[in-house]
């Protein structure tokens, strides 16, 4: 099936943004909006609207990044859209089964955008994401309804607060906490819970690998942060060391993503491996103290910005310019495109904590913040070592192997004239980083104003 | 010319930039000059050294540099990644599969303590983090094997910049951290340490390959410095600290005079594997001797750490970190050993097979030569020459300005 125009990508995406907000309006206005969230149903505070933001935000690049390449479609990018909304509203849902029905929708949404992309590795990794999604919400229902059993209410706050006033019932409090424990980490692809990353992020379109790398892991930990602020005093009576759980799934995360990273000969599947590296580094905004949401939203933002260019440069590279992403396609290829290549690069060290972008700032900051910060320094440390390594081999392929002259029929041709506003687009990007590491960084969300993260804490 | 006056006054970072300047300009020699292959080979090899020598005269004039930038450990981070390019480069124009093979491994190992030193905030800066972080840095046994692997890929010159610039960067920081150390942690470094140096050394003389010698050589040296730096001074005789300082500018100042007369033979043999070099240099008497007389010299200046050992050894302060440092001294002398066994091969041994004598030496390395030892007896006799950054020193971290708080 052959992709739309561009005016006709842009036709679209420009009828359902209208729709979207029309409906964002209607929903305002008729009270509808504002009565979920004066109910309690809702917690629309700071977090939440920084989390719908950079959704936002993170559509409208690659729905940029998919204008600039040769076919784009539409349908993807507006389902993993829309698939990201409804994770995102998730994240901002106080009831539990709520919780859990908006989840599995957003997961059928993102295996509707996976299989509408086309192409027989495309339809497995929807199947996979459908599989894993299902089994996400299931167990979110299940949690629930655990809740439910012993709190008598599906409401976060109240069963925070009924689970803490019936010491009777420790065990069944614990398995509820961690049933949904287990079913947030498979949205936000923490190891072991991780396997629909690497398909749908690798084998997916990019600008739909983009909004889902956003969306998922910052909707996953946001609800995982209202999470434990409401079931915290539950946690302390039962003298649970859930930041060490919470560590272990960090540790986990970071070491096997980072170390299957490294044996990748697919640079789209190392992208994919080093955004599942990337997303155990919310963790030390989860666990610094529990109800504070100055910390996680400057670990959104640092995960938003040092990610994006990543998966720009690579949308780039692969989409807009026709190249192909396995080693044996890549080897020696920098040298005969050496500015797309060193974009490329770039953005992947800037990504991995090269000075220059965010992540350089945030690691330490995030680790001082933590109640351990030696154990996270060192698994930070040993997160970003890993990611470097993977950057410099991806480099060392692109420029240093395969052939010394690529002449003549031999060189495999390039889109890469036409695809200049692709990598124009990628140059805005990592500029921006840089800009937004140097001066922008340290003020964020400084001051002395409370930042909690549910109504009434 | 009061700036220049400032940089050069002692003690300062001009001592360390001048040990720096001496390798880099051994190294682009060597390269660009004496290097085989073509000549775009020879000068992609003498400017990645170049560059390597620039990234590390930054750090160091960083490091120096009064507040806030010379306080500021994410600033002197950047510094510190600023030297993966270099590397990256180096071993980019290095022919053949070695270079790429080995480049993502050295580009890895340089970034190590660069991401060590970014962390020191998140720990409050103490002084263990930042110990780490100099200790990977200078390659100390026994985090010292990707040194070794930069010794089988990278030129000799490249070699010689990357090992200079490890000790100056990362040794005032190594040694002043071990200084701040509290007692029970220091106990156990001196013995990781000197076990640790131990091992490497005894088993320098067994290897095959003459550059990964010489890495072994600087290794040893490098950690019996941060282990001097924890001496007693009642042991030692005098400032443990000084001592160490000036035992590491002195090893540092030893390896280009290494690196270069043995360099040249490698060069010319296009192998490093000893077996190759035995009696390469029987008929070449003036080569031969400076061979001799550099691995010799190098020896000498660095007897710093064996007296001061052997004045622990036989002092009546210490109970059983005598064993260890027993070893330590076993390992230097081991390393050393293997330079002078290396040497001895090299100008008395075999002929593995009959073929073309190494060229005499000519006027311009000998007069290299001459200055690369002058360089390195003058790096030994100004011990006061050699100092740490100031904001590295325990006094100035407590009062420097801590990072910008959240709340």
């Amino acid at each position: 099936m052959s992709g739309t125009s561009r005016r006709g990508f842009a036709i679209r995406v420009g009828l359902v943004s209208w729709a979207a907000l029309s409906l964002l309006a209607a929903s305002t206005l008729t009270g509808i909006a504002p009565r979920l969230v004066f109910d309690g149903q809702m917690a629309l505070d700071l977090p939440a609207f920084l989390l719908i933001a950079l959704v936002a935000a993170g559509s409208a690049v690659s729905a940029l990044m998919a204008a600039a390449s040769s076919a784009p479609r539409a349908t993807p990018l507006i389902l993993a859209t829309l698939a990201a909304l409804t994770w995102a509203l998730a994240a901002c849902s106080l009831d539990l089964a709520s919780a859990a029905v908006l989840w599995g929708a957003g997961w059928i949404l993102a295996a509707a955008a996976m299989g509408r992309a086309g192409g027989p590795e495309r339809l497995e990794a929807a199947v996979k994401v459908q599989g894993l999604g299902a089994a996400s919400a299931l167990i979110l229902v299940l949690g629930a309804a655990l809740a439910s059993g012993l709190a008598g209410s599906t409401h976060l706050l109240e069963a925070g607060y009924q689970l803490a006033a019936r010491p009777d019932s420790h065990v069944l409090a614990l398995a509820s906490a961690r049933v949904v424990l287990v079913g947030i980490a498979l949205a936000a692809a923490w190891v072991p819970f991780h396997f629909w990353a690497p398909d749908a992020l690798g084998a997916g379109p990019r600008p739909v690998a983009l909004v889902f790398a956003l969306a998922a892991p910052l909707a996953a930990s946001l609800a995982l942060a209202r999470v434990l602020l409401a079931l915290d005093p539950t946690l302390q009576l039962l003298q649970v060391n859930w930041r060490g759980g919470l560590f272990a799934f960090a540790a986990l995360t970071g070491a096997v993503g980072g170390s299957v990273a490294l044996v990748q000969r697919d640079a789209a599947r190392l992208t994919a491996y080093l955004t599942v590296v990337q997303c155990a580094e919310l963790f030390p905004a989860l666990v610094a103290e529990p109800g504070e949401g100055r910390l996680w939203m400057r670990a959104a933002i640092a995960h938003g910005v040092a990610l994006a260019p990543a998966w720009l440069a690579l949308a780039a590279w692969s989409e807009a310019s026709g190249e192909a992403t396995d080693w044996n396609a890549l080897s020696g290829r920098g040298r005969r495109v050496p500015l797309q290549a060193f974009l490329w690069v770039a953005a992947l060290a800037l990504a991995a904590g090269f000075p220059g972008g965010v992540r350089f700032l945030a690691r330490p900051e995030m680790a001082r913040a933590a109640p351990d910060p030696w154990l996270w320094a060192l698994l930070l440390a040993l997160s970003t070592l890993l990611q470097w390594a993977a950057v410099v081999r991806l480099a060392r392929v692109l420029f240093l192997q395969g052939a010394a002259d690529w002449t003549g029929a031999s060189a495999p041709p390039s889109r890469g004239a036409r695809a200049w506003p692709a990598w124009i687009v990628v140059a805005l990007a990592i500029a921006f980083e840089i800009w937004f590491a140097l001066a922008a960084w340290r003020p964020l969300f400084s001051g002395a104003r409370d930042f909690g993260l549910l109504p009434g804490g | 010319m009061a700036g220049a006056a400032k940089w050069l006054a002692l003690p300062g970072p001009g001592p360390w930039i001048a040990v720096l300047a001496v390798a880099t300009l051994a190294a682009v020699v060597l390269d660009g000059l004496y290097g085989a292959g073509p000549t775009r080979t020879r000068a992609s090899h003498a400017l990645g050294s170049l560059a390597l020598g620039a990234a590390a005269s930054w750090a160091m004039f960083l490091a120096w540099s009064p507040a806030p930038a010379g306080h500021d450990p994410l600033l002197q981070a950047v510094a510190w990644w600023l030297l993966v390019l270099p590397v990256f480069a180096l071993g980019a124009a290095t022919p053949g599969v070695e270079g790429p093979r080995v480049v993502a491994r050295l580009a890895a190992s340089q970034a190590a303590p660069a991401v060590l030193l970014a962390f020191t905030p998140a720990l409050g800066f103490r002084p263990v983090g930042m110990l780490a972080a100099g200790l990977v840095r200078i390659a100390a046994p026994p985090l010292h094997p990707a040194c070794l692997a930069a010794a089988e890929a990278l030129s000799a010159g490249g070699l010689c910049v990357l090992l200079v610039a490890g000790v100056v960067v990362g040794g005032p920081l190594a040694v002043s951290s071990a200084v701040a150390l509290p007692e029970g942690i220091a106990r156990w470094l001196v013995m990781g340490l000197a076990v640790a140096a131990g091992v490497t050394g005894m088993a320098a003389p067994s290897e095959p390959h003459l550059l990964r010698r010489v890495a072994a050589w600087a290794s040893v040296q490098a950690g019996l410095a941060v282990l001097l730096a924890r001496l007693p001074e009642s042991a030692v005789g005098r400032d443990p600290a000084a001592l160490a300082l000036s035992h590491l500018a002195a090893s540092a100042a030893g390896l280009p005079l290494l690196l270069f007369t043995l360099g040249r033979v490698v060069v010319w043999t296009r192998v490093a594997d000893l077996a190759a070099h035995g009696g390469l240099l029987s008929s070449t008497l003036v080569r031969a001797q400076a061979v001799v007389a550099s691995a010799l010299a190098s020896i000498l200046i660095a007897a710093q750490a064996p007296l001061a050992l052997l004045a622990a050894l036989l002092s009546a302060s210490l109970g059983v970190e005598r064993v260890f440092l027993g070893i330590a001294l076993a390992g230097w002398i081991g390393a050393a050993l293997g330079l002078v066994l290396g040497a001895y091969r090299m100008v008395r041994g075999r002929r593995a097979a009959p073929g073309e004598p190494v060229p005499e030496l000519g006027r311009l390395e000998a007069l290299l030569t001459l200055l690369l030892i002058a360089a390195a007896v003058l790096s030994l006799i100004y011990p006061r020459a050699w100092s740490a950054p100031p904001a590295w020193t325990s006094g100035a971290r407590a009062s420097a300005p801590g990072p910008p708080s959240l709340r």
